[in-house]
């Protein structure tokens, strides 16, 4: 009741301040104690953070999720509603430990650990890990090292290649003034320049490490003494995913920059005529809309708001490209596939267009151009398939059977003469029960 | 057959029926009698079981309604003042529709008798929505004999019916009590409760006021007889002798004809015609007129007359 | 015989009765014609879809339609149920059943397995149709075709219910009718609106209408227990989720709305009386 009264203000001052024309005054600072939160979101680690208004917090199950007590600059900017806090200025950690209760008793303190992400793809690419205690102190002294050992290579390939250059130039000098020959092979090779690494630690840091199952529960910062740090009891709700499998995109050959979605067997694809696809299969879970948002946005008052009774699917991350995707026409395998990259290559002239082309890295006409997409190609004849992913090993990934059928365009005259049918025999039942009544009527008379 | 006690009807403040006992025998012919509103169909309603009564115990076949409803309802035929029929249907067809309600046997066979008892087999495959009122109370008297009830209450059974038609319900009516039937007859046209039934319950603003037979009613509500006496050889003797006489009240003697006028506590004709004799009078012809149920109705609900005990017993 | 086989007779013949008078009346197939008109209107736009595409995802694209032909079906069944208590009192019809081997319980439940009885036959007929519709233009009917058929009947029982007992509630014919369908489009907007409100994302959305879709949701939630299209909704979700408990569960919960609103029905008759 008093979360619904809570969102019901927090709105009416959103519309309020949006109708007011916020443009006028600056958002007001206030210093407020607040969790950071970095919650596990089936894909990724990512950021938002709690404010004094917001009094409920969401977290996925049975995973690792980071919560931080910290003290900052809090202000509600109502261009894009939602709260903001100025972690560049204003950041200071809550002493404390992170108490939680469920139905009213404790049921665990948590001490601040410390932890820090792991990119193995490095920062701008892949999903991270959260590395907790020793190991984060080690993967962070890995990368420190790698790093080091980077620079360290970069400052031997300098000295290599100012060594090479040293060379190069004494040859040349030779060349000039003697006209010695040198084949290529006696030409001294250039240094390799060392690659940085591509994965990424970051510093360690410390926060409360929270993994609890499904459940609802309130937590609070408690200092040494065991008291309360005001503002910071929340309560915490913790949810699973309703369900999960595998979704496509579906990438049209016709139209490749609108591509569409099939997150479950339910949603059957269809075409018309014969159609050619590019098909991408993802892992995929599926939340309620409200909490997910929630979750993932928490800043922002107005996520999620309305969405209880709706779910999402989330793409988590692409299966890997070992995958094979099978079609079937009455339970047969007709067709398998295998993911490879493509090309979008636009057609020159005022023939506006493009072609999709199958990238090979080797030929001359990629060089230095990136494939578009990975994708498994499918070209289809009119009728109706389903297709399924299967691993390496031949095994039917769980929830990738999806139908796919092509319709056949009808004339619409046809499906409304169908619907008069009922129509017609109900004519026919009146009129013979008219009749029988009108028989017996006369021959009573008679 | 019928048994009530204490029933009671209130709707909000109003009171319809008040304490009602009533008491049918099987077997017999009872006319339950009352002006417009007196609490006769919310009486009879609440015999169906169609009106919860607010107070009392209703008792049909000796048996409680709610305990037994089906098994109780299947051994009543109900006639109401209305005739609701579904209009598209045939009579044959509503009647069928009914048979097969309480399971009648031979359902046909037993259509047509009915119809032919109330004069309606000839169009039986007409649609009713084609009926005359009269043919509808008819249909609704075959609907009630359909199933061979041991008791037919009857609502008004003879309104709407033309003389011929009201001979007709009459002549059933009859019949069934001869069958060995109850009949509980709520009826204004008093001349048929007079000719048919056998004891009357009168009720008025919800209260019952008699129940007994006729002729013990009537000498109930009327104080006085009158006997008229077609007599040759009047003389005024024979007129102050009867003025003396202990039951007598007056004697008027007008064109040949004496009419003497008697308490109602025994039948004096013999006594009377002693009289006369022994003062040289002949008698030709003499008549006790009775008062009618019609007038003892009137005097009671007009004067609101209870002529029942406290218990709301016949006195 | 017992109460039980007498109760069992009257029910037999009148919902027999009824079917009969409805079989042989125009109504039911003008509405199921009706019906399969404006079904056949998403079905073009569906078709529609996806010849202007050339691809189009779509989730069972005849279950909306049927849904939409059963839905109007159900309807004029509950109105026509509606419409029979009230007449048939109107009439007077209704206190002559009663002064024979008839009781609430039986006249109900008559009229409710008369509805239901129609529904039936009249999803026959929806099947055999859309199945012709899904073969003439290849749209698949899945086993969920088929569920959303079985749960269509919990869905018919449940609105039928409804309709009988604000039958009972309402004094006249008119009343209960109107009542029955404002109600009915009311059900169905708000679960179609809140639909259409919760697919949208939040960011596309104003601070308004984030506010009016919290509203219709709370309303949707707490209407989901009243309405009967609520109970369809739980169904089918279960269905697509697969999973046992919950469609044991919303078929049980379906059934129980369906057994409380005839037994308020069954009470309000007996409290409101068949007396015209």
């Amino acid at each position: 009741m008093r979360s619904t009264i809570l969102r019901i203000s927090i709105m009416v001052i959103c519309v309020l301040t949006a109708v007011a024309g916020v443009q006028a005054a600056p958002p007001q600072r206030e210093k407020q104690v607040v969790y950071g939160i970095t919650p596990w979101t089936g894909k990724e680690y990512g950021g938002t953070f709690a404010p004094k208004g917001i009094d409920k917090i969401y977290l996925l199950a049975d995973s690792n999720n980071v919560i931080n007590t910290l003290e900052t600059e809090v202000y509600f900017w109502p261009i894009t509603n939602e709260y903001m806090a100025n972690w560049f200025e204003s950041r200071e950690v809550v002493e404390g430990r992170l108490q939680i209760l469920q139905d009213g008793k404790e049921i665990m303190v948590l001490e601040r650990q410390p932890y820090n992400h792991y990119y193995p793809d490095g920062f701008y690419a892949g999903t991270s890990e959260l590395l907790i205690g020793e190991e984060a102190e080690k993967k962070l002294q890995e990368y420190r090292d790698a790093i080091e050992g980077y620079w360290q290579a970069v400052s031997e390939y300098r000295q290599a290649y100012a060594d090479y250059e040293q060379q190069m130039s004494e040859i040349l000098k030779e060349v000039t003034e003697t006209g010695k020959t040198y084949t290529e092979d006696e030409l001294p090779k250039p240094p390799e320049q060392p690659t940085p690494p591509i994965w990424y630690a970051t510093e360690v840091t410390e926060g409360f490490i929270v993994n609890l199952p499904v459940g609802e529960y309130v937590i609070r910062t408690i200092d040494d003494g065991g008291n309360v740090v005001e503002g910071t009891e929340k309560k915490l709700k913790v949810f699973d995913k309703r369900r999960s499998g595998i979704g496509y995109q579906i990438i049209p050959e016709s139209k490749w920059t609108r591509p569409v979605q099939s997150d479950d067997a339910t949603q059957i694809l269809y075409m018309e005529g014969s159609r050619t696809m590019y098909l991408k299969a993802f892992y995929e879970s599926e939340y309620n809309q409200h909490d997910f948002l929630k979750m993932t946005s928490l800043e922002q008052p107005l996520a999620g708001e309305g969405a209880t009774s709706a779910y999402m699917w989330v793409h988590e991350k692409e299966v890997p490209s070992s995958i094979k995707v099978q079609v079937l026409q009455g339970g047969e395998v007709i067709k398998e596939a295998e993911y490879k990259p493509y090309y979008v290559k636009q057609t020159p002239g005022y023939a506006l267009g493009y072609e999709i082309i199958e990238f090979d890295p080797e030929a001359e006409e990629f060089a230095g151009r990136r494939p578009s997409f990975e994708a498994v190609k499918l070209e289809l004849g009119p009728g109706s398939y389903e297709i399924r992913a299967v691993d390496s090993s031949g095994r039917v990934l769980d929830g990738s059977v999806r139908s796919i059928r092509s319709i056949n365009v009808v004339p619409m005259w046809q499906l409304y003469l169908l619907s008069l049918l009922p129509l017609a025999a109900g004519v026919v039942v009146v009129i013979r029960r008219r009749r029988m009544r009108g028989q017996t009527a006369k021959s009573v008379s008679a | 057959m019928i048994q009530t006690e204490g029933l009671t009807k209130k709707f909000g403040s109003l009171t319809a029926v008040d304490n009602l006992n009533i008491h049918v025998d099987r077997g017999e012919i009872y006319g339950f009698l009352g002006p417009n509103g007196a609490g006769k169909t919310t009486t009879i309603m609440m015999l169906l079981g169609m009106e919860r009564p607010t107070a009392g115990k209703i008792k049909l076949f000796g048996k409680d309604l709610a305990e037994n409803y089906f098994e109780i309802k299947r051994r009543i035929g109900v006639l109401s003042e209305f005739q609701y029929l579904y209009e598209d249907m045939t009579a044959k067809e509503y009647l069928g529709f009914f048979a097969d309600l309480y399971e009648v046997e031979n359902p046909d066979k037993k259509i047509d008798e009915v119809l032919s008892r109330v004069d309606l087999l000839d169009r039986k495959n007409e649609l009713l929505g084609g009926y005359s009122k009269g043919m509808k109370q008819k249909l609704g008297m075959a609907r009630v004999l359909l199933h061979d009830p041991d008791l037919l209450i009857l609502d008004e059974p003879q309104s709407s019916l033309d003389p011929y038609g009201i001979r007709e319900i009459r002549d059933i009516i009859m019949e069934e009590n001869q069958k060995g039937k109850t009949l509980f007859i709520s009826s204004h046209i008093l001349s048929e409760i007079e000719r048919t039934c056998h004891r009357v319950g009168i009720i008025n603003n919800g209260k019952l006021l008699a129940e007994d037979d006729l002729t013990h009613l009537k000498h109930q509500v009327a104080n006085e007889m009158e006997i008229s006496v077609e007599l040759e050889g009047y003389s005024e003797a024979i007129a102050s002798s009867l003025e003396e006489l202990e039951f007598v009240k007056s004697v008027v003697y007008e064109d040949s004809r004496l009419t003497i006028k008697t308490t109602m506590d025994d039948d004096y004709r013999a006594q009377i015609s002693r009289v006369i004799a022994s003062h040289g009078g002949i008698v030709l012809s003499m008549v006790a007129k009775e008062i009618s149920l019609e007038e003892a109705f009137v005097i009671i609900t007009e004067q609101n007359l209870s002529l029942l005990t406290k218990e709301g017993q016949a006195s | 015989m017992s109460k039980m086989q007498y109760r069992a007779n009257a029910i037999n013949v009148i919902a027999r009765r009824d079917i009969k008078s409805t079989v042989n009346g125009l109504g039911i197939y003008v509405v199921a014609s009706l019906a399969f008109l404006v079904s056949m209107l998403f079905v073009r736009s569906n078709l529609k879809g996806v010849t202007e595409n050339g691809l189009m995802v779509m989730v069972n694209p005849l279950n909306f339609p049927f849904f939409i032909a059963v839905t109007i079906g159900a309807t004029y069944l509950a109105l026509t149920s509606t419409m029979s208590v009230s007449r048939e009192r109107d009439q007077g019809t209704l206190e002559v059943l009663f002064y024979g081997p008839v009781d609430s319980v039986a006249y109900i439940m008559a009229k409710f397995l008369e509805q239901l009885v129609t529904f039936l036959g009249l999803v026959i007929v929806y099947m055999v149709i859309f199945f012709v519709i899904s073969k003439l233009t290849n749209f698949g009917m899945d086993g969920s075709f088929a569920a959303m058929a079985g749960l269509s009947v919990l869905l018919a029982a449940s609105i039928v219910a409804f309709g009988l007992l604000l039958s009972t509630l309402c004094r006249s014919a008119r009343t209960s009718v109107i009542l029955l369908l404002v109600l009915l489009v009311l059900f169905l907007a708000v679960d179609i609106v809140a639909g259409i409100l919760n697919s949208m994302s939040a960011k596309d959305m104003s601070v308004t209408l984030v506010y009016v879709r919290v509203a219709v949701d709370m309303l949707n939630r707490g209407l989901q227990w009243i309405s009967p299209f609520g109970y369809l909704n739980r169904g089918m979700g279960a269905m697509n989720l697969g999973s046992a408990k919950l469609i044991l569960s919303s078929i049980g919960a379906s059934l129980l709305y369906t057994i409380v609103l005839l037994a308020l029905a069954m009470r309000f008759l007996d409290r409101r009386g068949v007396r015209k």
